[in-house]
């Protein structure tokens, strides 16, 4: 009697299909891909049943970390273009050509404006380590006021966006709305993240 | 390797045969780096929409004669340090009823919704936030109110007869 031998199976699989479904979704990544802008601070923020979504243009962003630091954030370049030059006439803020093309290149930023010349001039490898000590709020030297009346300026249909971490005191953020207030800006967007509505009402 | 040669070689004597070449690729290492690209696009972006909430103050000139609340319509609610809520309403003698709650269901939206259901749509709830209490605790209190559906709502500054209501509640919790 013949032995009866185990067939040999093949088990090569064929990875065409997978590899081309792979690389289209990467694709579809790559295109879609709005890569993280790295923040000077962690922000982790508080989560509220508002469906209604942050327009990605002619925003003006400030965000209060929690411990208190006023940070400024413009995401268009050609806005911010407009507004240093505009703060430094207004404000005799010395500035050479060359720093307020680095400044443009900035989406936020967060120290008083004496601070300002001295992190422009550091490298870019360094930057991230410079204390951004946040936009003075106080009442004695209200930088944030002077940032806003010039976005204002610039662009008048600029929506002011408040952001904040979940620990930051409730009086750091009274401080910023107060400012904005004495300058007669009342509407606000909170930005916050998504959390599902309770259904049972 | 994903793939086995099961093919006997070459056979026993017999015609010399051009060797065949197979045309197949293994994908393997490609698939993989593939995945390794897309994980990595989909940690480094962002995805989500950030959402916002709308939020309203009065301008900072008060008009000369602010309109006046009427005791039985209105309430007033504390956020206090710790995540602790406090709420108070005047009745007839001008006597706070002081009460403590929190943030959860069965808190704060509880006592705002059964508010709501004796007062009616008039029912105006002051909030005043203490320095102590945090950003978390005021989006908290405005997403209570979207939730309750109570329009009129106005973020105040405490007052020292409320700090002096909490400072009298807290010593009573103490006491207990």
């Amino acid at each position: 009697m013949a032995k009866l031998k185990a067939k040999r199976t093949n088990i090569s699989l064929d990875m065409t299909a997978m590899c081309d479904m792979a690389f289209l979704l990467l694709t579809f990544f790559i295109l879609t891909a709005k890569m993280k802008t790295p923040e000077p601070a962690n922000f982790d923020v508080p989560a509220s049943v508002s469906v209604t979504k942050l327009p990605e243009t002619e925003v003006l962003r400030i965000s209060i970390s929690n411990d208190g630091r006023a940070f400024f954030t413009i995401a268009e370049q050609s806005t911010r273009r407009s507004v240093i030059s505009t703060y430094c006439n207004n404000y005799k803020l010395q500035l050479s050509e060359l720093q307020k093309q680095k400044f443009e290149l900035m989406e936020t930023w967060g120290m008083p404006s004496k601070d300002l010349p001295v992190y422009l001039n550091l490298p870019e490898a360094s930057k991230k380590n410079f204390p951004q000590r946040g936009i003075p709020v106080d009442s004695i030297n209200n930088e944030l006021k002077q940032w806003v009346a010039t976005a204002v300026t610039v662009n008048p249909n600029l929506r002011i966006a408040l952001k904040g971490d979940k620990n930051t005191s409730y009086k750091d953020f009274q401080q910023v709305v107060d400012a904005m207030r004495q300058m007669g800006l009342s509407n606000f967007s909170l930005i916050t993240n998504l959390e599902s509505k309770p259904t049972e009402l | 390797m994903a793939e086995i040669n099961t093919s006997d070689g070459g056979g026993k004597g017999g015609k010399k045969r051009s060797k065949k070449v197979s045309t197949k690729v293994d994908m393997t290492p490609m698939v993989d780096l593939a995945f390794l690209l897309i994980t990595f696009f989909m940690l480094a972006t962002t995805l989500q929409k950030q959402q916002i909430m709308t939020y309203r103050t009065p301008p900072m000139e008060q008009s000369p004669d602010p309109p006046e609340l009427k005791a039985s319509k209105a309430m007033t609610i504390i956020l206090g340090e710790k995540d602790k809520v406090f709420y108070y309403f005047i009745d007839q003698s001008g006597v706070p009823e002081f009460f403590e709650t929190d943030y959860s269901e069965e808190g704060i939206r509880k006592v705002l919704l059964e508010r709501k259901k004796i007062v009616g749509a008039e029912l105006s709830v002051v909030v005043k936030p203490m320095e102590t209490s945090t950003y978390q605790n005021f989006v908290d209190m405005m997403d209570e109110f979207a939730i309750t559906g109570i329009e009129r709502k106005i973020f105040d500054k405490i007052t020292d007869l409320d700090l002096e209501l909490v400072a009298k509640e807290e010593s009573l919790e103490a006491t207990k």
